[in-house]
């Protein structure tokens, strides 16, 4: 093997580290088999498919509806920066799927606007801070719903404004367009939660004409068909939020109507069991929102019981256990989308 | 525009006039055309109120790979069609009877502005009325459908009636089958080795992922061997090896609650079962 090294045309006898372990990195030169085995055993060389994990954080409200994208690092833990702003001037309870290089955000409720309830999708692309752009539309007005993407396909279910509907819609995350008829879920209700795998995306709990639910159903992202039954959750509720690894899915907080809840509960999303006891929120939350790095979840935001916070807290999702802080959200606010570039569905 | 400029043109429809302003004459032909067209639309628009095919009901929507499984899940398709069918069914008649409410009122009206805008909400209802018949009569469809395809299931097994413990028993062989028709699928993309997700899954039932992988890894090559011969695999081929899986490991699951305390079936806790003798007199 030669000692000489060719960086950019130019030989040289120092070598020049890989900038990071990410597919994005630089690692400029011509290298050997055993330098790039070295560099990925001290975790320095650039892999295919993994990718330095930001969450985007969207919309909201408190006192007033937010535009606001706040992003950060899930590996580090910190405050939150500000990315961009959504079109228009916010909205309270979008839904936000994604992709390893874009978020879409779906609907809400934009109050600025007259109560105006939104079918707007529009998108930012993870990597590159900016406001957000036209995507299309819904078939009809959505908000909080059941969120569930994998690379390819984003899925949202069981929204707030259309209780009594059982209707679920998905895009292809890498056109812009219309959504499109999904199936439907097994049961009509509003204000449930989803998580995904790559192959499969759960949604949990919701509020219906009889109260609060912990039924959980599924569908299979490639298909387009119905969903189907999968197990309950530990305790029936409304507006808790969701983030998963490849594996498991947890489901984060939420409310039963007449409180907040700290509780979190999760499934392992290939089979069909009920949901088991993970640990619990630093303190009762609902209406935040979460995504995760495939390994460890984030959720941000939310009422504490009734003012929104700005808290960011993590968990490590393979082990069980309560919430750490992790830092803060640039605006308070509760009814925002949380999305990443390598959530459960994407690894 | 002046306003003795602008001429209305009526688009006749099967459900509603719609009085569009323009001078425009491609405007108008435009009109004609989708006019002329309205009848067979609204006629072919009547196969799509569902919004599901009957192949993909069977196929991607009931997906239950056991026949018990099946009839749970298209009971539950029957249930929710129920419910539907139900809440569309209301929904018609409360319509029907605002339509006549409505009518009822254009009739006493005296003022004529307040009699257009009547009239207007009556075409909008009777529009709306002949959407929700649409969707009222698919449902229909559809619940006949799924009763047929129960009265299907019920003949394979077999048995004109089930019970709990049919139910139960057929339980570990469903998921076993389920655990490695997802696990195969997760190995074809990944050389061969089942995801972390059906591993977990795998152990909650008892059987040994290493065993679970040896029989994926075995199917594959048989697969290949088969391809290399210039045959093709056949789905049923995957079908008959899902159940040699079932069988293998009929055991594992009992065995696995049994050594954490658990019984996998008390018969003493199911309705309707024929088979054991009632003890809850405490005889």
């Amino acid at each position: 093997m030669s000692d000489k090294r060719y960086l950019g045309n130019i030989i040289t006898d120092t070598p020049t580290a890989p900038a990071g372990p990410y597919q994005d990195s630089a690692a400029s030169g011509v290298w050997s088999l055993a330098e790039a085995f070295a560099y990925t055993k001290a975790g320095l060389w650039p892999i295919a498919g993994n990718v330095n994990a930001i969450a985007l954080f969207a919309g909201g409200n408190s006192a007033s509806n937010r535009n606001v994208i706040d992003s950060f690092q899930i590996v580090s833990t910190g405050n939150a920066t500000d990315f961009g702003d959504l079109l228009y001037s916010g909205s309270i309870g979008n839904g936000t799927v994604s992709s390893s290089t874009r978020a879409v955000h779906g609907g809400g409720n934009n109050v600025n606007r007259g109560a105006d309830q939104l079918t707007l999708l529009q998108y930012s692309t993870i990597t590159s801070a900016g406001n957000a752009v036209d995507f299309g539309d819904f078939a009809q007005s959505m908000m909080s719903q059941a969120t569930i993407s994998n690379q390819t396909r984003g899925i949202w279910a069981d929204d707030t404004l259309n209780y009594s509907s059982t209707r679920i819609d998905y895009i292809t995350i890498a056109t812009l367009g219309n959504s499109a008829d999904f199936g439907d879920s097994t049961s009509a209700r509003s204000g449930a939660t989803g998580v995904s795998s790559s192959t499969r995306g759960v949604a949990a709990g919701g509020y219906n004409n009889g109260g609060m639910t912990n039924i959980m159903d599924y569908v299979t992202i490639s298909t387009t068909g119905n969903a189907t039954d999968f197990g309950d959750q530990t305790v029936g509720r409304y507006q808790s939020s969701g983030c998963s690894s490849s594996t498991r899915g947890c489901f984060m907080g939420g409310s039963d109507l007449s409180s907040a809840l700290n509780t979190i509960d999760y499934i392992t999303i290939a089979s069909t069991g009920n949901a088991t006891d993970f640990g619990d929120l630093s303190a009762a939350n609902y209406y935040g929102a979460a995504t995760s790095s495939g390994t460890r979840g984030v959720y941000a935001g939310g009422k504490q019981p009734s003012a929104a916070n700005a808290e960011i807290k993590y968990i490590t999702i393979a082990s069980t256990g309560n919430t750490s802080a992790f830092g803060n959200l640039t605006i308070a606010r509760f009814g925002l989308g949380g999305s990443s570039n390598a959530h459960g569905g994407l690894t | 525009m002046p306003k003795d400029t602008v001429k209305e043109t009526a688009l006749a429809t099967t459900d509603l006039n719609i009085q569009l302003p323009s001078a425009k004459p491609e405007y108008q032909s435009m009109l004609a055309n989708i006019a002329d067209k309205a009848p067979a639309i609204a006629q072919a628009s009547t196969n799509f109120y569902k919004s599901h095919s009957q192949m993909m009901s069977v196929t991607l929507d009931v997906t239950a790979i056991t026949p018990i499984r099946s009839v749970k899940h298209s009971l539950a398709e029957i249930e929710k069609t129920k419910s539907a069918l139900q809440e569309g069914y209301f929904r018609m008649k409360k319509d029907e009877v605002k339509l006549k409410k409505l009518e009822r009122k254009l009739l006493e009206e005296t003022d004529d502005l307040e009699q257009e805008m009547l009239e207007i909400k009556i075409n909008e209802k009777q529009a709306n009325a002949a959407s929700s018949r649409g969707y009222v009569e698919a449902a229909v469809r559809k619940l006949n459908f799924f009763t047929n395809q129960y009265e299907n299931l019920m003949k394979k097994i077999g048995k004109d009636e089930l019970t709990e413990a049919d139910y139960e028993l057929e339980e570990v062989k469903y998921h076993i089958m389920t655990c490695m028709k997802q696990a195969l699928n997760s190995a074809r993309p990944r050389n061969g080795v089942i995801d972390e997700g059906n591993m977990i899954y795998l152990f909650d039932l008892g059987i040994n992922a290493a065993q679970a992988q040896l029989e994926v890894m075995s199917y594959l090559n048989w697969e290949n061997e088969l391809v290399k011969e210039g045959k093709a695999p056949e789905h049923h081929h995957t079908v008959q090896w899902l159940e040699a899986c079932a069988d293998k490991w009929s055991h594992c699951p009992s065995a696995f609650a049994e050594s954490r305390g658990f019984a996998i079936l008390d018969e003493t806790s199911l309705t309707n079962n024929t088979l054991i003798e009632d003890k809850t007199d405490g005889s």
